[in-house]
């Protein structure tokens, strides 16, 4: 087996990994803190490393695991933030979409605008801004593609808990889509 | 949020099944809820379409990502950072 010389991996992978965090957790002094910890894990177990795969896809797979268990301490921190209602009663209907959060008409030429980076760049921002317990349940289950079960033991939520918080990250995503992009 | 037994069900429900969908499969009773409900509700036919645009709209934006691979770079002091701290633990 040949020896692994660790002296060049901040050169040769920091980029590639700091781009894989920063995709994941937004937030650029969080996704340097979890390359950092990747690289110091990574020296740590090189004994462990089986030389199945290359030393990045090994190395990658180090980061997705710090990614979840950051989002898994995010999770359970009770921050503060206001719900704000949607649905209430109208005329005989009951939970029906309250006038000012209604739906409004976008103008949608999809192919087209999901080319668009403009959108990109408010639609990460949108997520970046949803309150980080959605956030979690949000990135590992939609972004990372996590599978339900997985998610819900890696946050131990339920299912039902799950679903309710990544409905809630849906409605509080096309608010800020809407305000953002649509309604300019 | 349980909706079975019902037939007309709320924005609130019907919402949650169209959230519910990105991921899932919904029951059939649910389908056939939701599909009703949409006959009558304006609101959600909007919230669905644009809930399955903003899934394509992350999908792709996924995509982009990989393919580009690196769009940032680390600047030199973050690299420094980063040596450090692993020379730190060499060296110990």
């Amino acid at each position: 087996m040949p020896e692994i010389n660790a002296d060049n991996w901040v050169e040769d992978h920091g980029d590639y990994l700091y781009n894989y965090a920063l995709v994941r957790v937004s937030r650029p002094e969080v996704a340097e803190d979890l390359v950092q910890e990747t690289f110091l894990a990574g020296i740590r177990s090189l004994a462990s490393f089986e030389h199945k795969s290359s030393v990045q896809t090994w190395l990658v797979a180090i980061l997705k695991r710090k990614i979840i268990d950051y989002y898994r301490k995010r999770s359970v921190i009770s921050e503060e933030f206001y719900v704000e209602e949607r649905f209430g009663p109208n005329g005989n209907m009951q939970d029906h979409w309250l006038e000012k959060h209604a739906p409004d008409r976008w103008q949608v030429n999809s192919d087209e605008l999901l080319e668009n980076d403009e959108l990109k760049k408010i639609l990460q921002a949108c997520i970046r801004h949803l309150p980080e317990k959605w956030a979690s349940c949000f990135i590992l289950r939609v972004m990372e593609e996590m599978k339900g079960e997985v998610v819900c033991k890696e946050l131990n939520i339920s299912p039902s808990n799950m679903w309710v918080m990544l409905h809630r990250a849906r409605l509080q995503l096309r608010d800020c889509l809407e305000k953002g992009w649509f309604n300019q | 949020m349980e909706t079975q037994g019902k037939m007309m069900i709320t924005c609130k429900e019907a919402t949650f099944l169209i959230s519910k969908e990105q991921q899932d499969k919904l029951r059939l009773s649910e389908r056939f809820q939701l599909k009703l409900h949409l006959l009558m509700c304006k609101y959600c036919r909007r919230f669905s379409a644009q809930v399955s645009f903003m899934t394509k709209a992350i999908g792709r934006m996924k995509k982009r990502i990989e393919q580009q691979g690196v769009e940032v770079k680390l600047t030199d002091e973050q690299k420094q950072r980063m040596n450090k701290r692993l020379n730190d633990l060499k060296n110990n």
